[in-house]
């Protein structure tokens, strides 16, 4: 066992033996766990993000989740929540690209007065480990963000997010600082169906791939000297990810995000979903990498 | 002479028992297409200075299931209601109705506070943890009072006199109201029509992966 995951297991055991002192204190707090999970099924177009449309890889790809949070009221406008996710990544087609991740959550809420019209101030922080199948990929990943949201009818909501993730991975190439900014809508539009948007702007470091008689010429000068100049000065190494020979580099880039949602509910408990996701990748370069994905999922609450 | 006091004293506590017995309202209440409405609230305020005997009952609005256990609750102007957390999460039950402000933050479970409603009117209940929870509890200052069932009626019973009849529910926009006799022994029945409002509650959302302000 690796020494993160062995930490974890370690986190994890401190962590339900502090909050929980004895049997029956043990018992109400789980009485007031939250247990949810997800299955999606998604259609991505241009998994590999690669810039060179003909080399570009489309895939099934399929993620499982279970989380488990609670909260508890501080203070009469104070929230406490925190929690733990585990995230089941496989993309048959592309197993090198397959991981498992799983961290704790902790956030804190402010609601600013009484009611379901009160805007809610929402920060979020969450450390996790990305057992990924590839070695270079795996390593630790923080995240927080701080969200401003409030319900403007009894159908309609909105909110602003602003979110910061940082990924230390074993190589360099995998290294990721991002930073980004998103609003999104909920409009329940009848008792069972919702549908929900949003769009959002991210900058900083993305990992894109490219077949190696593609990236030869890029780093060689075939496609001029700015190319080149930029690709030579970021980490870079063959991983194979997407087929023999294909290379994965990291860039700094910005971001266009979007998605559309349409969810129904099946029962209190489960909620079906198919959602539309864009991200409109573009480089420091101006290279362009657009990810387009279709997907479907279910989300149960035990 | 005699013959009339004798007559007189057989009459009385039959006449007395007539006038006292108790009468009886059935209330049907249908919406705009005939369709039975649940949760309408009937009261019969005695206008003929009756005394009005003291609340008889106390009332319960619990929590479980991240809901409230009844939508509309009726109790009669100063008794007694318990707010029992019957659920495995914390609450914080809240009123900012005139008739009666009220808050119960960290609110765990197992806790069972109780406040006395002793001013009538509409005491609108929500929880400021889970949005979608609202409730309403109807203090009426008569004993006389019923809800109706998912069926559309509710019966009352009360002594014979002049009452205003109050009809109130959630999605109507004002009160309906009207002043009628109820003959003693009487079983009476009336029956309302009302256009209802859209529901303003907010939905209960499906599954979220984090807990908290929802």
């Amino acid at each position: 066992m690796s020494n993160p995951r062995r930490l974890l297991l370690l986190t994890a055991l401190v962590a339900g033996e502090a909050l929980a002192p004895n049997g029956a204190a043990a018992a109400g707090w789980l009485d007031g766990l939250t247990v949810t999970a997800a299955g999606t099924a998604n259609w991505v177009e241009n998994l590999s993000r690669t810039s060179f449309a003909p080399t570009r890889k489309d895939a099934a790809t399929y993620e499982l989740s279970l989380d488990a949070s609670r909260h508890e009221q501080l203070a009469p406008d104070w929230l406490l929540h925190a929690g733990a996710e585990a995230t089941l990544f496989n993309a048959p087609a592309y197993d090198l690209t397959n991981y498992l991740k799983l961290g704790p959550r902790l956030g804190l809420q402010r609601k600013f007065g009484l009611g379901p019209y009160a805007p809610v101030l929402q920060l979020d922080t969450a450390l996790s480990y990305k057992a990924a199948r590839l070695d270079a990929d795996r390593g630790w990943t923080t995240e927080a963000s701080l969200r401003l949201a409030r319900r403007f009818t009894p159908t309609f909501k909105a909110g602003v997010t602003s979110l910061w993730v940082g990924h230390h991975a074993r190589s360099a190439t995998f290294d990721l600082n991002q930073h980004s900014c998103s609003i999104d809508a909920t409009w329940d539009f009848s008792d069972q169906w919702t549908l929900s948007g949003s769009a959002g702007r991210l900058s900083g470091d993305i990992v894109a791939n490219a077949a190696w008689s593609v990236w030869g010429q890029a780093i060689g000068g075939g496609f001029g000297p700015v190319v080149s100049g930029y690709y030579n000065s970021r980490p870079w190494e063959v991983y194979n990810l997407y087929g023999p020979g294909w290379v994965s580099y990291n860039v700094a880039a910005d971001v266009d995000l979007w998605s559309l949602a349409l969810a129904c509910s099946v029962s209190r408990h489960t909620t079906a979903e198919f959602r539309y996701s864009s991200a409109f990748v573009v480089n420091k370069i101006g290279i362009r990498y657009p990810t387009d994905s279709w997907g479907l999922s279910l989300v149960h609450r035990f | 002479m005699r013959l009339r006091l004798l007559i007189a004293l057989l009459v009385l506590p039959a006449a007395t028992a007539v006038l006292a017995a108790p009468a009886g309202l059935t209330v049907t209440v249908k919406g705009a297409k005939g369709e039975p409405v649940a949760d309408a609230v009937i009261s019969l305020v005695p206008l003929d200075g009756a005394s009005i005997p003291p609340p008889a009952a106390a009332g319960e609005i619990a929590q479980q299931d991240q809901e409230f256990t009844s939508y509309v609750t009726v109790v009669q102007a100063g008794a007694r209601v318990v707010f029992p957390n019957r659920d495995t999460v914390q609450h914080h039950v809240y009123s900012l109705s005139k008739a009666k402000k009220f808050e119960l933050p960290l609110y765990k479970p197992g806790q069972a506070e109780s406040f006395v409603f002793d001013v009538a009117g509409l005491v609108s209940l929500g929880c400021n943890i889970h949005e979608w929870m609202a409730a309403y509890l109807v203090v009426v200052p008569t004993p006389y009072f019923a809800k109706t069932g998912a069926e559309g009626t509710a019966s009352v019973a009360a002594p014979g006199g002049r009452y205003r009849l109050e009809l109130w529910h959630p999605r109507l926009a004002a009160s309906v109201t009207a002043e009628f006799t109820l003959a003693a022994g009487e079983a009476a029945r009336r029956e309302f029509t009302l256009t209802l409002k859209a529901d303003k509650r907010p939905r209960r959302g499906g599954p979220a992966k984090s807990g908290g302000y929802r």
